[in-house]
C-alpha cells in the first residue's frame, strides 16, 4: 500500500515539474525576440548598431508644420509627445526606424505617420559612422492617460528578431508633470 | 499442449477490442465534426446605422453612405468615375498600433457596383488612412469609385468581419488574431451629394 | 547486472561523448552554413590596378574620388568599379555588396545615387549601381562600369578601401588598394 502510494507520489512530484517547466518556457517569439538595452531620459544607450539619446520631451494639443510650401496642422483625441532624440550609428551605416510609445499598461503606441513628413523628423533618416550624431523629433500621438510611466523602445525593425531594443523610460520629474501646450511649431523646432 | 491456447487468446481479444475503441471513438468524433460544419450557417445578425459594432479587434460604427464627385482628400475622382464614400467611427482595440484595419468592412454582395477593395481616409486629415492607434477612435471614410454609367444603389450592404484573440498562436507561440468571421450586416442609404 | 551488461552500459556512457556533438553539428550545419554564406571573412587584396576574380566577373578598381565636402565634415565619395562578365547567370549571384571600410573596422555602405549626376569635373556621366548592373543580364564578355556613392568624414577618405562581395561567393570578398 505505501509502495504504491510511493509511486503515486513520485509521478505526481514529475507531473508538476514538467508543468512548471512548460508553464515557464518563454513563447518562440520571446525567446528569439528583442533583445533589450535599458535606460533613461539623458543617457546614452548603445544598442548593437545605433547610439540613443533621448533630451526632450514636449506634449501638445496641436501641431503645426510647413512642408513643400504648404502649412499643415494635425489636432488629435489624445495629446502629441513630441521627442528630441540624438542617433549615431557605431560601425556600420545603419536606419532606424521604428520608435514605440509604450503606455503604463503596456499599450504601443507606434510613431505617428500623420506627420510623418514633417521636418526633423529622425527615423528613416541614414546614419553613418563617424559622422556626429543627428538630432530630430520623434513624434506619437497618445490618449492623455498614456502619459505618465511611459517607456520609449527604439529599435532598427519594427520587430527586432535577436537584435537589440532601447527600452528608455519616460518616468523622470521632467515628464511626471506634463506640461500640455496648446500648440507646438514643429518648424521652429526642427531649427533648434 | 492445448489445441488453443485460450489465456493467449483472450489477451490478443482484449487488445484488438481496446484498439478498436479507440479508433471506433476517432472515426466518431470526426463524422461529428464534419457534420457541424455541414450545418448551413446562421443569419448574420443585422445592426442599425450608428449602432456601435463589437468586432473582435475593431469596434466600429458605421455612420452613412453618399455619392461624391470628389475624394475625401478633396481631389477630384477620374474622368467617367463618382465616389461611393462609406463613413465609419473605427477604434483600436487592441494592444498596438494597426494597420489591418481594411479586412473589417466588405460591401456585400460584391457586385460590379462596388468592385474590389475600398480606399481608406482619415477625415480628420483629409488624408489616405495608415494606422489606427489603441483606444483612439477616429472617423475613417471608405471609398469605392463607382462609374458613370452604373445606376447608384439606394442602399448599401455592408458586413462586418471579426477576428478572434489567440494569446499563443500554433506557429509561433505568438498573440495574434485569427478565424475571420462576419460578425454583422449593416444596410445604409445613400445619399447624394454635390 | 552481468560482466556484459555492465560493459555495455560503459560504452553506452561513452558513445554519449560522441553522440551528442554529432547531434548538435547535424541541427546547427544549415544554420552554421547560411552565416558562412551572408558573412565576409575571407579576404582577397588586390593590388593596385590589377584584376581579381570574384563571382563570375573580373573585377577592377577604376576610380574612387572626392565628390563633395560639406560643412558638417562629411564628404561624398564616388567610386568606380570596371567588371569584365565572364560566366551567364550573373543574376544569381545578387545581392552585390559595395562598400568602404577603414582599418579600424567601421564599414560605409552606398547611398542612393540619382541615374545621372554630374561629375566634379563638370561632365555628365550615367551611374548604374552593382545591383542594377548585375540585374541586367549581361552576358559574358560584356563590360559594367559600376559607379556607387558613400557620405563618410572626409578625415576617413584618405583610409578607406573598397571592398566587394557577392551573396554566392561570401564568405569571400575582394579589397582593392588604392594609389597613394
Amino acid at each position: 500500500m505505501i509502495r504504491v502510494f510511493g509511486y503515486l507520489l513520485a509521478i505526481a512530484i514529475a507531473a508538476g515539474l514538467l508543468l512548471a517547466m512548460q508553464r515557464s518556457t518563454p513563447g518562440y517569439a520571446n525567446l528569439t525576440g528583442p533583445i533589450p538595452v535599458v535606460g533613461k531620459v539623458g543617457d546614452l544607450i548603445e544598442t548593437r548598431r545605433f547610439d540613443v539619446t533621448l533630451e526632450t520631451i514636449r506634449f501638445a494639443r496641436r501641431l503645426h508644420f510647413t512642408r513643400y510650401g504648404r502649412n499643415h496642422e494635425r489636432d488629435t483625441t489624445g495629446v502629441w509627445a513630441v521627442v528630441t532624440a540624438k542617433f549615431s550609428a557605431r560601425n556600420v551605416s545603419v536606419t532606424v526606424n521604428s520608435a514605440t510609445w509604450q503606455g503604463p499598461t503596456e499599450l504601443r503606441y507606434s510613431a505617428s505617420s500623420r506627420v510623418e513628413n514633417a521636418p526633423g523628423v529622425l527615423l528613416g533618416r541614414r546614419l553613418e559612422p563617424g559622422l556626429s550624431p543627428q538630432r530630430g523629433l520623434i513624434i506619437f500621438e497618445i490618449p492623455a492617460d498614456q502619459v505618465a510611466d511611459a517607456t520609449l523602445l527604439v529599435s532598427e525593425t519594427n520587430w527586432p528578431r535577436l537584435d537589440s531594443e532601447a527600452r528608455i523610460s519616460l518616468s523622470s520629474p521632467a515628464t511626471g508633470t506634463a506640461l500640455v501646450a496648446d500648440m507646438l511649431d514643429l518648424n521652429r523646432l526642427a531649427d533648434d | 499442449m492445448p489445441l488453443l491456447n485460450i489465456h493467449g487468446l483472450r489477451q490478443s481479444l482484449v487488445t484488438r477490442i481496446a484498439t478498436g475503441i479507440g479508433g471506433a471513438i476517432a472515426v466518431i468524433v470526426s463524422t461529428g465534426y464534419s457534420i457541424v460544419a455541414a450545418i448551413p450557417s446562421v443569419e448574420i445578425p443585422q445592426f442599425e446605422p450608428k449602432a456601435p459594432i463589437a468586432a473582435g479587434a475593431w469596434q466600429v460604427v458605421p455612420l452613412h453612405a453618399s455619392i461624391h464627385a470628389r475624394r475625401p482628400d478633396g481631389n477630384p475622382m477620374p474622368q467617367g468615375t463618382r465616389a461611393l464614400i462609406v463613413e465609419l467611427d473605427m477604434t483600436n482595440q487592441t494592444a498596438l498600433s494597426r494597420n489591418d484595419f481594411a479586412s473589417v468592412l466588405a460591401a456585400d454582395p460584391l457586385g460590379a457596383e462596388m468592385k474590389g477593395t475600398p480606399t481608406y481616409y482619415l477625415v480628420r486629415d483629409k488624408t489616405i488612412l495608415s494606422t489606427l492607434h489603441p483606444n483612439m477612435t477616429e472617423r475613417v471614410a471608405a471609398m469605392w469609385p463607382l462609374a458613370d454609367n452604373v445606376a447608384v444603389p439606394e442602399h448599401v450592404r455592408l458586413t462586418i468581419t471579426a477576428k478572434t484573440y489567440k494569446p499563443r498562436d500554433n506557429l509561433y507561440g505568438a498573440p495574434g488574431w485569427f478565424n475571420a468571421k462576419k460578425v454583422a450586416a449593416v444596410t445604409l442609404p445613400v445619399a447624394r451629394s454635390d | 547486472m552481468t560482466i556484459a551488461e555492465r560493459r555495455w552500459r560503459r560504452l553506452s556512457l561513452w558513445g554519449l561523448i560522441v553522440v551528442l556533438p554529432l547531434v548538435v553539428a547535424v541541427k546547427a550545419y544549415d544554420d552554421a552554413r547560411e552565416w558562412w554564406q551572408s558573412s565576409e571573412l575571407i579576404e582577397r587584396l588586390v593590388t593596385v590596378g590589377a584584376t581579381a576574380q570574384l563571382g563570375g566577373a573580373d573585377w577592377r578598381l577604376a576610380d574612387i574620388r572626392l565628390a563633395a565636402e560639406r560643412s558638417d565634415g562629411s564628404a561624398v565619395v564616388l567610386v568606380q568599379l570596371e567588371a569584365v562578365v565572364r560566366e551567364t547567370g550573373m543574376t544569381m549571384r545578387l545581392p552585390c555588396k559595395v562598400a568602404l571600410r577603414d582599418a579600424r573596422g567601421q564599414q560605409w555602405l552606398p547611398t542612393f545615387l540619382p541615374p545621372a549626376v554630374r561629375s566634379p569635373d563638370g561632365k555628365r556621366m550615367t551611374t548604374t549601381s552593382c545591383n542594377a548592373a548585375m540585374s541586367s543580364k549581361p552576358q559574358p564578355g560584356a563590360q559594367l562600369t559600376i559607379t556607387e556613392s558613400f557620405i563618410l568624414p572626409r578625415a576617413a577618405f584618405d583610409d578607406v578601401t573598397p571592398t566587394i562581395s557577392m551573396a554566392a561567393d561570401r564568405p569571400i570578398f575582394l579589397r582593392f588598394l588604392r594609389k597613394r
